[in-house]
């Protein structure tokens, strides 16, 4: 029972690298179902303009087929297929504008994410006083800040793969995070009590 | 149909898009003593822990905080911080996928193929997979399960669950629990309208294991080596020799377990007494919490014996906890000068908190089912 609550991860990723490359395009299609939810998490956070979000996801699949028989050396598809889905996104988004989007100056496309923050209201029964410094602590974080917390706590890359991913240094990595928690963690420090 | 087999689909599905995290190393392994909270905050077995409720992480955290006691502010409040970052996702519809996914197929030429999206495990997996609940050792438990039950849709689950074995089947239709006693020594209050199959091997098979559809209350025998199963649809709860009361019928919204002494995992959070853990179905979210009105469960301390005059408040607290069986966490070193002078008796367990807090100057809130004492300390 408990193999199949803690799926193996690895199981569904073992073999689509090797259907590829066998020309089946079932391996194609079963990485498409088990990262398709994430990419497209990833990719609106870049533009709200969802066909585009799609086509974008569509072109990252179909190079990935063209190119299966160099695909070898693809360690982490998670890894490979967010950095194509960014890359694509963002270069569309040059294209469609590139007078508005600085698309040169690195690290300065949108990053549009939104927390729960009533979830946690009511999961945490914050008082309106922590909710409110919530609020703030959290529309005071940076794009960057809130790129690093996605890919770091939702898409549980490695620093280094976030590195890459946002083209940054690793040091970096470590401070986007180190800051952005402690922007969180202030919101948390004061004694409130809280009515029972 | 039985929600099983509405949502398995759509759970298994969802585990495809979990995170894919490596198997837990020997998380052990890591000197934690030595983190700092950032070090915590971003240390991956820590954060499984915080997002993912793994008993095997549990397990590990709660040990290793008992190891290092004065480690559970840090944690509390690495926890408290990561516990804040919940981003909205967007749930991506699985015929949406399926269409992208056709449309790939189409666009590199390929016929159909098996859809990978739509897979459904077989019937064995639809029925063990979701949601467990593992309860270990200690006394009263209360599985409730709030739910206007409808016997048509609750039957099939139950049916497919028992399906081809030949178990034996005790019904009550009557009014009044009905007491089956098992071979183990285990016994078995039935609610009415509720049912329960095992098979006649029960006793000495690896699991012992119990169907459910409805409401009942168990007295667990212990026999550590045969750990006892409960089966009802959505939860699986697995108990070390206890007694404890599930009800499950299917049209509810939340699961909810009580526990009034003893100790109780369900899917990785451990539950002490006046604990309560609500697993909402349809977000398939838990929430731990302490009751309203938490009793007493150490027979040896009485009520009485809460008359204090000058002292500390440590020992106060510990007799608090204790009395309880709540964990309270505070700051050994802030508060080792504080004194209490209080009557707390016939006091509810709120109240008690209120007066010592008033006491000692300091403030409290619960969290995930602890009282967290924030305090400036004494002179």
């Amino acid at each position: 029972m408990m193999k199949i609550l803690s799926p193996g991860a690895s199981a569904p990723d073992a073999h689509w690298l090797q259907q590829l490359q066998h020309n089946d395009a079932e391996g194609l299609a079963l990485l498409m179902g088990k990262y398709y939810g994430d990419l497209y998490n990833y990719a609106s956070k870049f533009t709200r303009d969802e066909g585009l979000v799609r086509d974008c996801i569509q072109e990252v699949f179909i190079s990935l087929w063209e190119r299966r028989k160099t695909a070898t050396a693809i360690l982490s598809p998670r890894h490979y297929l967010l950095r194509a889905v960014k890359n694509k996104v963002l270069k569309a988004l040059y294209k469609k504008d590139q007078r508005h989007f600085p698309f040169d100056v690195p690290g300065e496309y949108d990053f549009f994410q939104e927390f729960n923050i009533e979830q946690i209201i009511i999961e945490k029964q914050l008082s309106e006083e922590k909710a409110q410094k919530l609020r703030q602590a959290l529309s005071a974080l940076s794009k960057r800040q809130h790129e690093v917390i996605y890919l770091k706590f939702y898409q549980h890359l490695a620093h280094g793969q976030i590195a890459e991913q946002m083209d940054i240094s690793r040091q970096s990595v470590y401070n986007l995070l180190h800051e952005s928690l402690e922007k969180l963690r202030s919101v948390w420090a004061t004694p409130t009590s809280l009515p029972l | 149909m039985g929600y099983p087999y509405l949502t398995a689909p759509l759970k298994f599905f969802s585990l495809f898009y979990s995170r894919s995290s490596p198997e837990p190393e020997h998380i052990g392994m890591k000197d934690y003593q030595a983190y700092t909270l950032t070090d915590l905050m971003l240390d991956e077995n820590f954060i499984r822990w915080v997002q993912e409720q793994r008993s095997a992480d549990q397990l590990f955290w709660e040990e290793w905080l008992r190891t290092y006691p004065d480690k559970k502010s840090l944690v509390m409040e690495a926890r408290r911080v990561l516990e804040s970052i919940n981003i909205r996702q967007e749930n991506i519809p699985k015929e949406e996928i399926q269409q992208e996914t056709a449309r790939l197929l189409k666009a590199i030429g390929a016929g159909p193929v098996k859809d990978s999206t739509s897979h459904v495990p077989g019937p064995f997996l639809r029925r063990w997979w979701p949601a467990a609940a593992v309860l270990i050792i200690g006394p009263s438990i209360w599985l409730v399960s709030l739910n206007t039950a409808s016997k048509i849709t609750e039957k099939p689950l139950y049916a497919e669950q028992i399906g081809s074995r030949h178990l034996i089947e005790r019904i009550n239709h009557g009014e009044k629990p009905d007491t089956a006693r098992l071979s183990d020594g285990s016994w078995i209050s039935i609610e009415p309208n509720s049912r329960i199959a095992y098979s006649s091997g029960f006793d000495t098979a690896a699991i012992r294991e119990v169907y459910l559809s409805g409401a009942a209350f168990f007295q667990v025998a212990k026999s550590p080596h045969h750990p006892f199963h409960v089966i009802t649809g959505e939860v699986t709860t697995v108990v070390l020799g206890t007694s404890f009361c599930i009800r499950s019928f299917e049209k509810d919204t939340t699961i909810q377990v009580t526990v009034r002494s003893g100790k109780v995992s369900v899917s990785g959070f451990i539950l002490t007494p006046n604990q309560r853990i609500v697993y909402k179905k349809a977000a398939q979210s838990y929430q731990r919490m302490l009751l309203d009105q938490p009793a007493m469960v150490a027979p040896e301390i009485t009520d009485g014996n809460m008359i204090y005059e000058d002292m500390p408040v440590e020992q106060v607290f510990s007799q608090l906890s204790k009395a309880y069986g709540i964990s309270i966490v505070y700051d050994n070193e802030l508060l080792h000068m504080c004194t209490v002078t209080a009557d707390l008796k016939g006091e509810t367990f709120y109240h008690k908190l209120d007066l010592i807090c008033r006491a000692i100057g300091a403030a409290y809130e619960v969290i995930d089912g602890q009282v967290i004492i924030q305090s400036g300390g004494c002179q």
